[in-house]
């Protein structure tokens, strides 16, 4: 069994297999060794979130690990399509807080699938929506001046229709 | 760029997370502390970036997100703001939504070397492709340029057209028969595409057949009957276009006509009508291609197609679809062989009088050179038999490849010695061709048409009618055959783009006010066709504004 500590002092003991979905838990396991007892502080993780990613990483134990130095055109492969599986579909259907925080835990402990999905995810709901629909989700304030606006709306003229 | 100092203090508050790596945190303090008020003042001195930056996720994340926009989500989060249009720049980005907008879905791109060009370049190459793609599925496919070519020759007619890429050039190879009586004369001339110039030229005394390398890293360029069998390359260097057409090889061999020609591979007629294959570097080695063909009524084309791998050969003629090993021939086995007959012959109801074939392009990777793995032939061919067809009617085969084939080739040249044979377990192709479709011509098609198809699968023909001698037309019709379904070469997701590009109605291309076209070639990635007429009048249309992306591509 493995014990994590979350920024808010938290502790979570899991099994080694669940933990090491994250791989930078398990380059940390690798270089501590086997025997250790000591708490794994992650210093970047609160509790809820960590709940919410062991709950992936228990759901998901087992099935093989993305290779570390994946091929690139498989890697292209698999970025064409933005299918996410139900059990995953249904786990990542949270509000927009948590799924960016999520989505930072997965890029922080490394878990590449979490990480996809939760991606996979924004993509989607950036699917379909005006420029001022997509300022409005990521809460973002137009800076371009009328002027460059314009121009760029007539360099992208050559995709209307398609 | 985004740093993490411009939005912790905003995302550190009740987050819970922050990002940054606490492996390097420590180098990353003590690199910071000495650049800190220098960024510091950054900041406050330019405002408006700093706002700019405030995104709820690092930049990496977005670039990841990116990667799962289709091309119209990415155009729209350019106009979003500033931080956004600056990842929408990215040459990797821009190299995957090539793949999967443009690649992915078989639309034509130019033959180009993709680590040449620059994001901006690959993006317009995009572009292009898009546009272009649009133009040619069209009803009525619109072209924005036509230029005429007239060959040196007033009145020499067309007997052939191709597209051709010449020391790094597009081109287009015409050939003409100057004189129709004996002694025949036959001039090939090769045009430089973006000026017209000739570049090229070439007259001789013609005996009959000629051939353009299908292998455009060749030196033999052309191969032709002249009394003798010559093969011509070009002469970059040459002073004039009269001089730049240089015999490589000349050839005592008793050749009735020239039939084709691929890399260093020659398949010629013999006088006594027999088929033979040889090497144009050891030329004394030849062997006798084995298949009956029934005689043909006489003043009927005897149509003839080939594809032609290292390992093997696969031949369309009027009546029959042949497969050759050629293992044997390429090792010169002792004691030497005299004739090969073929691994799989698949016979045809009817006898055809008009065809094309050619290999269709790999979808993942159309540029790259994998020759180990077969990909699909597309067959597209006219029944001369009037029963019990339509006689406006073409039918477009595809003949399957053999995922399993073990290619002698592809273990590298070591094995090639004790290579895998092929047997009729071990196969590249799946015979017979399959039938794809029938496809119903918008223009007339009574008699023998010149066709033309890419290795995207694009089809132009022409139409003809039934004129004693005619052999002319002045409507060009074309089709996008779409790709082989199968879908361990196209991949799952991608057979739905597939069909819908496979399904469309033919189109009209271009029509001509006399009635004298009767050549045609395509040009897919370049979006141009070229029709030749029997007067010697060349008319070559672009489809797609060639400004936006120009010669950097050719």
């Amino acid at each position: 069994m493995i014990v994590l500590k979350t920024s808010d002092n938290e502790t979570f003991t899991v099994e080694r297999d669940v933990a090491e979905r994250s791989v930078l838990i398990k380059n940390m396991l690798d270089d501590i060794g086997e025997n250790s007892e000591q708490a794994i502080p992650l210093p970047n993780v609160n509790s809820s979130v960590l709940k919410k990613v062991l709950e992936y990483c228990e759901h998901h134990r087992g099935e093989p690990l993305p290779a570390a130095d994946a091929d690139t055109s498989q890697d292209d492969t698999r970025k064409r399509t933005t299918d996410i599986s139900e059990w995953d579909q249904k786990f990542i259907t949270v509000d927009q807080e948590m799924l960016f925080e999520i989505i930072l835990a997965a890029n922080y402990l490394d878990i590449k699938s979490l990480l996809d999905v939760g991606c996979k995810t924004v993509a989607n709901m950036i699917k379909g929506k005006t420029p001022e629909e997509i300022r409005k989700l990521f809460n973002i304030v137009n800076d371009f001046t009328p002027e460059e606006e314009a121009q760029i709306k007539k360099e992208n003229e050559w995709a209307e229709d398609r | 760029m985004i740093t993490f100092l411009s939005f912790q203090p905003l995302m550190g508050s009740g987050s819970g997370i922050e990002t940054g790596s606490p492996r390097t945190l420590e180098g990353d303090i003590s690199l910071n502390s000495s650049n800190n008020e220098s960024t510091r003042k950054l900041f406050i001195s330019t405002s408006v970036p700093a706002i700019q930056m405030i995104l709820p996720l690092p930049e990496d994340i977005f670039l990841t997100i990116f990667q799962y926009l289709g091309l119209e989500e990415v155009l729209s989060m350019r106009t979003v703001c500033k931080s956004f249009k600056g990842m929408t720049h990215l040459r990797g980005l821009w190299i995957s939504i090539l793949r999967k907008e443009v690649w992915a879905r078989n639309i034509p791109t130019p033959r180009i070397d993709l680590d040449r060009l620059s994001a901006t370049q690959i993006e317009k190459l995009v572009a292009n492709a898009l546009c272009l793609h649009r133009n040619w599925t069209s009803e009525y496919p619109r072209a924005v340029r036509r230029r005429h070519v007239m060959v040196a020759t007033p009145g020499a007619r067309i007997t052939s057209l191709h597209f051709i890429t010449l020391d790094g050039c597009s081109c287009l190879l015409s050939f003409s028969l100057t004189s129709r009586v004996e002694p025949r004369m036959m001039t090939v001339e090769c045009w430089d595409l973006n000026s017209l110039r000739c570049k090229a030229r070439r007259t001789m005394q013609w005996f009959g057949g000629y051939a353009v390398n299908s292998d455009p890293e060749s030196t033999g360029v052309i191969a032709i009957k002249t009394p003798f069998v010559e093969v011509l390359a070009f002469d970059p260097s040459a002073s004039s276009p009269e001089s730049a057409f240089i015999p490589l090889i000349t050839l005592n061999t008793a050749a009735k006509n020239i039939l084709s020609l691929t890399g260093n591979t020659l398949i010629f007629r013999t006088m006594n009508n027999e088929l033979k294959i040889l090497d144009i570097v050891r030329p004394l080695y030849e062997l006798k291609l084995e298949d009956r063909q029934p005689l043909l009524p006489p003043n009927q084309p005897d149509s003839f197609e080939a594809v032609v791998h290292n390992d093997y050969a696969i031949i369309l003629r009027p009546k029959t679809l042949a497969l050759y090993d050629l293992n044997a021939f390429r090792r010169g086995s002792h004691p030497p062989l005299v004739s090969l007959s073929p691994v799989q012959v698949h016979e045809f109801q009817w006898r055809i009088d008009s065809c094309v074939m050619q290999r269709q392009i790999s979808p993942s990777a159309p540029h790259s050179s994998n020759e180990f793995k077969p990909c699909s032939v597309n067959i597209l061919i006219r029944y001369s038999s009037l029963f019990p067809w339509p006689v406006n009617l073409l039918h477009h085969f595809i003949l399957h490849p053999n995922h399993l084939y073990n290619s002698s080739t592809s273990g590298g040249r070591s094995s090639t010695a004790t290579g895998f044979a092929l047997t009729s377990n071990n196969l590249p192709y799946n015979f017979p061709p399959v039938l794809s479709r029938t496809i119903v011509s918008p223009v007339r098609l009574f008699a023998i048409t010149d066709m033309a198809l890419g290795s995207y699968g694009t089809a132009v023909w022409l139409d003809s009618h039934t004129d004693y001698h005619a052999e002319v037309g002045q409507r060009l019709a074309g089709l996008m055959l779409g790709f082989s379904k199968d879908k361990a070469e196209t991949g799952g997701d991608n057979a739905s783009a597939v069909e819908q590009s496979s399904t469309r109605a033919s189109m009209v291309f271009g029509a001509h006010e006399t009635d004298d076209w009767n050549r045609v070639a395509i040009d897919e990635g370049g979006g141009r066709t070229a029709v030749g007429s029997i007067t010697g009048e060349i008319i070559i249309d672009d489809y797609i504004d060639r400004c936006i992306i120009h010669s950097q591509l050719v």
